[in-house]
């Protein structure tokens, strides 16, 4: 019963591979794009809080 | 000094995008040149002043009823509806190479009735559905 | 009108609706892969074969998709200076890169059983192997180039220069002999898929739409940190 199912008629080995693929590489994405964001956490808190926020909301409109 | 470090960056950024550019062009232009007609339709194979007598592609109907195996060669047609074109090839089929369905041979031409392949492409397409749906659809098909 | 393209627009967002999206995302993920490699039904002609359609297709779709916005993107800030939409376009392209690498590999492993072979250069196989150049260059030229503003500038170029290639690749199909099939799915006709394998491959598109909108939430929120930590 799961064997057959693996085996997909026979196309298993190609449907694995891509579905595979597909999920290893999106997996990594996301856990490369969230080590990045934590690698800089420290600095993230300053603009969470309230008084840096708001210096950084009236910086930015110069900014951009 | 001449070559300063922003200079020198700025060098090294223009070879980069110089290389990548020429590489895609490269591409584009190759492909161009040989895939825009990637195969030739049995007419146009008509319409061609002479045999080419290099490696081409050629795709269409295979005809229904025209495949034959004799040892370990299949001859076969090929067909627009119009021109037909024989293809005599030797190797496995692909799975999808079904009559009535499309083919894409690769080969070279021995005449502009006859084609000896070397590869075969088996094309399928747009249409997508489960066996009971096809067979029903064969049936009114029948039935009219 | 302009406002929601604050920088703040979606840096807001990533903070309120990453776990909501998160929570979408496990269910439609779930659906989807269980429509699409359980319930579906296999094809006449190419059997189980046509469930590789369920990544590929989508995968293509988003990776076409989200270089059209990097190049609209990159068009905007090089021409009309909002800096804002290089960060959408940096936080986007790896996304679309590795989404377009999905659609090669899956394409060429559905390619070898239906086709008879990994890989042929026909206009739509060209054309897509020209967008993972594209956004290979496009990601390596942020990686190497130091300075901020002057790989804003290139990638730009680079954004709008590609740009070119998009409507190449959704045409190709139509416009040349290929050995890909032309598309199934149309705005003009109705669909050649029927229903009960066109729901699991639109299931498995929103699910990765909401994939790439986490990871790119992700991402934006490093970029504009690391874009103001940069500018002290």
């Amino acid at each position: 019963m799961i064997l057959q199912f693996l085996n997909m008629g026979g196309y298993g080995l190609y449907i694995w591979l891509s579905y595979a693929f597909a999920a290893l590489s999106l997996t990594v994405l996301y856990y490369v794009s969230v080590k990045k964001l934590n690698s800089i956490k420290n600095i993230e808190h300053l603009y969470q809080s309230e008084k840096v926020e708001e210096v950084t909301v009236s910086a930015q409109a110069n900014r951009f | 000094m001449i070559f300063s470090k922003s200079s020198k960056n700025r060098l090294k950024i223009f070879s980069l995008i110089a290389i990548a550019a020429s590489i895609i062009f490269f591409f584009i232009y190759n492909n161009l040149q040989k895939n825009v007609v990637y195969f030739y339709a049995p007419q146009e194979i008509k319409n061609l002043k002479d045999t080419p007598s290099n490696k081409i592609r050629l795709g269409g109907l295979v005809k229904e009823g025209s495949l034959k195996k004799n040892n370990n060669t299949y001859v076969f047609i090929i067909t627009d509806l119009k021109n037909e074109i024989f293809v005599e090839y030797k190797g496995l089929l692909p799975n999808l190479f079904i009559e009535g369905k499309s083919a894409v041979v690769e080969g070279v031409l021995k005449d502009k009735k006859y084609f000896i392949a070397s590869t075969i492409l088996a094309k399928h397409d747009e249409n997508y559905m489960p066996p009971e749906v096809a067979n029903s659809l064969k049936k009114n098909k029948l039935n009219k | 009108m302009f406002g929601i393209f604050k920088p703040r627009t979606f840096f807001n967002l990533a903070n309120t609706s990453i776990f909501w999206l998160k929570i979408i995302l496990v269910f439609a993920l779930i659906v989807g892969l269980v429509l699409a490699l359980v319930f579906s039904p296999i094809d006449y002609l190419q059997k189980d074969t046509v469930r590789i359609m369920y990544i590929h297709v989508p995968s293509s779709w988003i990776s076409l998709f989200i270089f059209l916005i990097i190049g609209i993107s990159s068009f905007i800030s090089l021409i009309f200076k909002v800096r804002v939409f290089s960060v959408y376009a940096k936080s986007l392209a790896p996304i679309g890169l590795v989404f377009s690498l999905i659609s090669v590999v899956t394409g060429s492993l559905w390619g070898y059983p239906t086709w008879g072979t990994f890989w042929s250069w026909d206009g739509r196989l060209t054309s897509m192997f020209i967008l993972v150049l594209t956004y290979i260059l496009y990601v390596s030229l942020w990686l190497i180039i130091k300075n901020y503003n002057s790989a804003e500038k290139i990638t730009n170029i680079v954004g709008i220069v590609g740009l070119i290639n998009i409507p190449i690749i959704k045409f190709s199909v139509a416009w040349w002999n290929t050995l890909h099939q032309p598309a199934s799915i149309t705005l003009t006709a109705a669909p050649t898929i029927h229903s009960s394998m066109l729901a699991p491959l639109l299931i498995m598109f929103f699910s990765f739409c909401i994939l790439s909108l986490i990871i790119f939430l992700i991402r934006y929120k490093y970029e504009i940190i690391n874009f103001r930590v940069n500018k002290k």
